[in-house]
C-alpha cells in the first residue's frame, strides 16, 4: 500500500464515520440504509477508498445509534436498544455527558478488538459461520431469550408476559415456511411483519414523551449536561464489561444474520452477572452502557469476517458493503487477499482510522447534541416527536407505520404504569422470527424429529448455555429475595 | 380493580383473542409439522397461563394491607395531555399525504410546542417553520429519503 493511498484513507474514513454517526443517530435510518445512501456517491472513487468509506459508515452508524438512545430514550439502531436502559437512566441523573463518553470510549475499544479479530482470525473464524445450521440458529435465539429472566427487574412474571407479547408481535406477517399470512388483517403494510425498530421507538421514545408531557412544572429549560470522560476508576470498572462485550460481539459477528442486537443484550446480561454492583443495572450503571456498546461496535468489524473469509455477507450492512465490492469489480472472499491485497490491507487500515476518527468526530458532536437536548422542554419534546415520525416514515415510506408507532407508544405508556418491563418484549420481537423460522426449518429437515436439536453439537451447546443463564438468573433472584426477607426480619 | 388485576385480565382477554385468530388460520397442503398456527397457539396458551397467575396474585395482593403507596396510574392514564399529544401525531399522519412533508412537520412542531408551552406566540411559529426546513434538508435533501410532497406538486 502506498503512502499516498494511506493519506487518502484517513479523510475517507473520517467522512464515512461522520456520515454513519448522522444516519445511526436518526431513528429509522439503519446502518445498512446509511451505507446504501452513500453507495452511489462512491461509484467514481478509487475502489479502496470507496470500500473504506462504506465500512467506516458502518462503524460510525453503530456508535451513532447510542446517541439518541442515551439522550432521548430512542434507540437509533436495533443494536442500541440495550443501551437505552442505563444510558437514559444516567441522563436522567444529569450524567448524560458521562454516558456519552463511556459509549464513545467503549465503542472505540469494541471496534479495535473487532478489527484485531478480523485481521488475525478472518480465515479460521469464518469457518464457524458454516457450522451454523437451522438448529444452531434456533438455539442461538433461545439463548438470547434466556436473558428475559434477567431483564425482568422486580417482576419475573410480568417480564415473562412481556416476552411472550414480543414473540406474538413477531408472528405478524407472512409465515416463514408456508408463506401463509398471519394477523395481517388484510393490511398490505403488515405482510412483511412489524419492524422491530417501530416497536422499540414506540415503546421507548413515544412512551417517554407521554410520560414527560404528564409531568408537572416542566415548561422551563432542562439542565445543561457537561461532557465527562471516564475517570481512571471508571476505566477500571468498565474493563471487564468491555471484555465481555468484545468476546460476545466477536462470536455474534461470525453468525450470518446476527446483527448486533443479540450480542448487546447478552453482553448486558453477562456484565450484570459478573458485576460487583449488579443492583445498579437499570438505574444508571456505567457497566450497563459499556457492555452493549462495546459489543455492537465489535460486531461492526467481525460481521465482515464471513464476507472476507467466505464471501458470505453476515448482515444487511455487510451485504451493502459486498455490493460496494462488486460495484468496483472486486470479489470478496478468500481470493481477495491474493488478487487485491491492497484493497484488503486498505480496508484494515481504514477500519483502524475509522475507530480513531470515531473518537474525534464523536467528541466534536457531543457538545451540539447536548446543547440540543438542553432546550426548553416544549421545543425539545416537539423536535423529538418530529424526529420520531420522520424517521419512522423513512423505514418503508408508510404513514401506517406512524400510526403503529403511536399505538406502541400508548402500549408502552400503559405497561410502564403497570410496572411491566418492556425490554423483554423488545427481545421477543427481535428474536421471535429467528426462533420460529429456524425451529420449523429444523423440523422440516429432520422430518419432525426434535432430537435434531440435541444431535447438532453447536445447537446442544447453545441450549445448555441458555439453561445455565436462566438457572443463574433465577438463583440470583431467589438469593436476592431471601436477603431482603432477612433484612426485613432483622430491622 | 387494581392495575395489576386489570393487566392480568387484559392479558387473558388478549390470549383468548389471539388464539381465536390463530385457530382461524387456514390449513394448507404446504403446511409443515408445526404449521403457521402452531407457535401462535402455543404462545397464546403460555400467555393465558401467565396471565391467570397474574390475576390470582393480584387478587391475593388486594386482600393484603397495602405495603406501599398506590401510584396514581389511573389518573395518569386519563390525562388529557396524553390524548392531545397522540392526537397531534395521528393528525400528522392523516394530513401528511395532502400537505406534504415540510408543511406537515412544521405544523406538528408548532402544535406540539404551542400546546405544551400553554400558548402560541411568534417565536414558536418561527422555530417550527425553521425546524420544518431543517428536517426537510436533513431527510430529503441530504439523505435523499423520499417524503410526501402533497398538493404542492399535483399541478406538475
Amino acid at each position: 500500500m502506498t503512502l499516498e493511498l494511506l493519506i487518502r484513507i484517513v479523510p475517507a474514513a473520517t467522512g464515512g464515520v461522520a456520515w454513519g454517526i448522522l444516519g445511526g443517530a436518526l431513528p429509522g435510518i439503519s446502518p445498512s440504509i446509511t451505507m446504501a445512501l452513500l453507495l452511489p456517491f462512491t461509484y467514481g472513487m478509487d475502489p479502496t477508498i470507496a470500500i473504506v468509506m462504506l465500512a467506516s459508515t458502518y462503524v460510525g452508524a453503530e456508535y451513532g445509534g447510542s446517541i439518541p438512545a442515551i439522550l432521548l430514550r430512542t434507540p437509533g439502531t436495533n443494536a442500541a436498544a440495550a443501551t437505552v436502559v442505563d444510558g437514559y437512566a444516567m441522563k436522567q441523573q444529569g450524567r448524560a455527558g458521562e454516558a456519552l463518553g463511556i459509549s464513545l470510549y467503549s465503542g472505540c475499544v469494541g471496534g479495535l478488538f473487532g478489527l484485531a479479530a478480523l485481521v488475525l482470525l478472518a480465515e479460521p473464524l469464518s469457518r464457524i459461520a458454516l457450522a451454523f445450521t437451522p438448529p444452531a440458529y434456533f438455539a442461538l435465539g433461545i439463548l438470547g431469550l434466556s436473558v428475559i429472566a434477567s431483564l425482568s427487574q422486580a417482576s419475573l412474571l410480568k417480564g415473562l408476559i412481556a416476552g411472550v407479547l414480543g414473540l406474538m408481535i413477531a408472528t405478524v406477517g407472512t409465515d416463514p415456511v408456508t408463506g401463509q399470512t398471519r394477523f395481517t388483517f388484510d393490511r398490505p403494510e403488515l405482510l412483511s411483519g412489524i419492524p422491530a425498530l417501530l416497536v422499540m421507538v414506540g415503546l421507548f421514545a413515544v412512551s417517554e414523551l407521554l410520560v414527560q408531557v404528564t409531568e408537572p412544572g416542566w415548561e422551563g429549560a432542562t439542565e445543561r449536561p457537561r461532557i465527562v470522560f471516564p475517570s481512571r476508576a471508571t476505566w477500571r470498572r468498565i474493563a471487564l464489561p468491555q471484555l465481555i462485550g468484545s468476546l460476545i460481539g466477536t462470536l455474534e459477528g461470525l453468525v450470518p444474520g446476527g446483527g448486533g442486537s443479540v450480542s448487546a443484550f447478552l453482553s448486558y446480561n453477562e456484565a450484570r452477572r459478573w458485576s460487583r454492583h449488579p443492583e445498579e443495572f437499570g438505574h444508571g450503571s456505567v457497566e450497563g452502557v459499556a457492555a452493549p456498546e462495546t459489543a455492537n461496535n465489535t460486531v461492526a468489524c467481525t460481521a465482515l469476517i464471513p464476507m472476507l473469509g467466505l464471501g458470505i455477507p453476515g448482515s444487511n450492512s455487510a451485504a451493502v458493503l459486498m455490493g460496494g465490492f462488486l460495484m468496483h469489480g472486486l470479489l470478496p472472499g478468500p481470493m481477495l487477499f491474493a488478487k487485491d491485497p491492497n484493497v484488503a490491507s486498505g480496508l484494515y487500515a481504514g477500519l483502524l482510522a475509522a475507530n480513531v476518527a470515531m473518537l474525534v468526530v464523536g467528541y466534536l458532536i457531543m457538545r451540539p447534541c447536548m446543547w440540543l437536548v438542553s432546550r426548553p422542554k416544549p421545543y425539545l419534546t416537539a423536535f423529538i416527536y418530529a424526529l420520531v415520525v420522520s424517521g419512522v416514515f423513512a423505514v418503508e415510506g408508510s404513514v401506517f407505520h406512524v400510526f403503529v408507532v403511536l399505538g406502541f407508544g400508548m402500549l408502552g405508556y400503559v405497561l410502564r404504569m403497570a410496572h411491566v418491563p418492556v425490554l423483554p418484549m423488545v427481545l421477543g420481537v427481535v428474536l421471535g422470527f429467528m426462533v420460529e423460522s429456524n425451529y420449523r426449518r429444523s423440523l422440516v429437515l429432520s422430518s419432525g424429529d426434535h432430537m435434531t436439536f440435541v444431535e447438532d453439537r453447536l445447537a446442544a451447546g447453545l441450549l445448555v448455555a441458555a439453561t445455565l443463564v436462566v438457572a443463574a438468573s433465577l438463583a440470583r433472584q431467589v438469593a436476592s429475595r431471601a436477603n431482603r426477607r432477612l433484612e426485613n426480619l432483622t430491622t | 380493580m387494581s392495575l395489576d388485576l386489570a393487566f392480568g385480565v387484559a392479558m387473558l382477554a388478549l390470549a383468548g383473542g389471539y388464539y381465536t385468530i390463530a385457530a382461524a388460520i387456514p390449513a394448507s397442503f404446504l403446511d409443515d409439522v408445526v404449521g403457521p398456527a402452531g407457535l401462535p397457539k402455543t404462545y397464546s396458551f403460555i400467555l393465558a397461563g401467565l396471565a391467570a397467575v397474574q390475576v390470582v396474585r393480584a387478587l391475593v395482593m388486594m386482600r393484603r394491607p397495602p405495603t406501599r403507596a398506590v401510584q396514581p396510574a389511573g389518573r395518569a392514564l386519563g390525562d388529557s395531555r396524553i390524548a392531545v399529544t397522540l392526537g397531534i401525531g395521528i393528525t400528522y399522519g392523516v394530513v401528511l399525504p395532502w400537505l406534504g412533508y415540510p408543511a406537515s412537520i412544521a405544523l406538528l412542531l408548532v402544535a406540539t410546542a404551542g400546546y405544551l408551552a400553554g400558548g402560541f406566540n411568534r417565536r414558536i411559529v418561527v422555530v417550527a417553520v425553521a425546524g420544518g426546513a431543517v428536517f426537510w434538508l436533513v431527510f430529503v435533501w441530504l439523505l435523499g429519503i423520499p417524503q410526501p410532497e402533497g398538493i404542492w406538486t399535483s399541478g406538475r
